[in-house]
């Protein structure tokens, strides 16, 4: 049996070479948790926060999600959870679907109300000035534990902010760990990867 | 199809104000033809002529159809050839590239989504092609010359760079995948 470590690694202090900012890029990617080749999938041999390769089952793709404004995904956060023997996290993802016909509410709003979802987001940090592994803090993944599945969804049809478009919430509750990443060799080598996840099936 | 008739087709759709019905379904016919992709209609309004300049961009740079791989990875992978490498993804995977791949990582076949059934016989015949191209005496040479005190792979390029085999002197690239062979054998004596 494994020894869990709880100890703190490195000093607490801001990076002033490459300081932090908040919030995503517009772009991500969402995926059926069912498609997520789970045993090809592969962690980082160091660094168990970092997932090398993402691998969906053959003939499955990821879907493009675009969350448009200056601040996507806004309200989107990780909250620590009290337990009794060991404290989780949740991760509350928060997306805006601006459109409403019959397709949308059958494609993705029907179907986001009852599947569980794995999100990789850009963060617009990605720690490119880090002196080992630049680019590591770009991509993160939501929902690999648990899967995020659907805790809010709201049509208002005269919100300001979503124009009569639908407000979604995904909750991924009870997760070990604070933040998971993927990446591989470099940032560029990451993007392309992430690219792969929407590619067209070959056929 | 031939190039040069795609292009024209391209060239017509491009200036189209309007789509028709025909134009959407030879642009999905392109699409698959060329880029040897399926064509996926999403609810983005100008996908069609994405895909116009996608296909066009395609044929100008490489002029010609995307080879036919038999071997396709699953969504997510990508293989490199080396840390920081070439990277591979379904858009310019091709046999050679995947076989070589497979051939030093055998387990990386989960990241394969379809190979031709015979992948391992095809693996071993490109390690066996491989290891046919190298010449034995230099490989032992180059074992001996490495072994010497103070030796580093510089000194024995530069020793070995007129070096011939069949009254040929032997490449810079040749050199370079015999001097690997001989680090591998040394690598293998000292397990």
């Amino acid at each position: 049996m494994g020894l869990c470590d709880t100890l703190l690694k490195m000093d607490i202090s801001p990076n002033c070479d490459d300081p932090i900012v908040n919030g995503f890029e517009q772009n991500g990617v969402i995926i059926n948790r069912e498609d997520i080749d789970l045993s090809g999938s592969t962690f980082d041999a160091a660094r168990k926060n970092v997932i090398k390769t993402l691998l969906l089952k053959a003939g499955k793709k990821g879907y493009q999600i675009k969350v448009t404004g200056k601040t996507p995904y806004t309200g989107t956060k990780t909250s620590l959870v009290a337990g009794a023997y060991r404290n989780s996290f949740n991760h509350e993802v928060h997306i805006v679907v601006l459109a409403n016909d019959p397709d949308v509410c059958a494609g993705i709003i029907d179907g986001l109300a009852n599947g569980t979802y794995v999100l990789v987001l850009e963060n617009k940090y990605k720690a490119l000035n880090k002196e080992t592994t630049p680019g590591d803090a770009a991509y993160q993944v939501y929902g690999w534990y648990q899967g995020l599945s659907a805790s809010a969804i709201e049509n208002d049809k005269y919100s300001e902010d979503t124009e009569g478009g639908w407000a979604v919430t995904l909750t991924e509750t009870k997760a070990p760990k604070s933040g998971l990443f993927l990446f591989n060799t470099d940032y560029a080598t990451t993007k392309t990867q992430v690219g792969t996840l929407t590619a067209a099936v070959g056929g | 199809m031939g190039v040069s008739e795609a292009i024209n087709r391209l060239e017509e759709l491009r200036g189209a104000s309007t789509l028709s019905n025909s134009d959407k379904s030879d642009i999905a016919l392109l699409y698959g033809t060329v880029l040897g992709k399926t064509f996926v209609k999403t609810s983005c309004s100008d996908c069609y002529r994405d895909a116009i300049i996608e296909i066009y961009l395609y044929l100008k740079k490489n002029g010609k159809m995307k080879e036919k791989s038999n071997y396709s990875l699953k969504a997510g992978a990508l293989i490199q050839d080396s840390f920081g490498g070439n990277m591979y993804t379904n858009d310019n995977l091709t046999d050679e590239v995947a076989e070589k791949f497979l051939a030093s990582n055998p387990k990386g076949i989960a990241f394969f989504a379809s190979q031709p059934n015979d992948w391992e016989d095809r693996v071993a015949k490109r390690i066996a092609s491989k290891t046919k191209t190298l010449n034995d005496a230099l490989v032992a040479s180059l074992v001996e010359e490495l072994g010497k005190e103070g030796a580093t792979v510089d000194t024995v390029k530069e020793a070995f760079k007129n070096y011939e085999i069949d009254g040929k002197k032997v490449t810079a690239k040749a050199l370079d995948s015999h001097i690997k062979a001989a680090q591998e054998a040394i690598a293998n004596k000292g397990e």
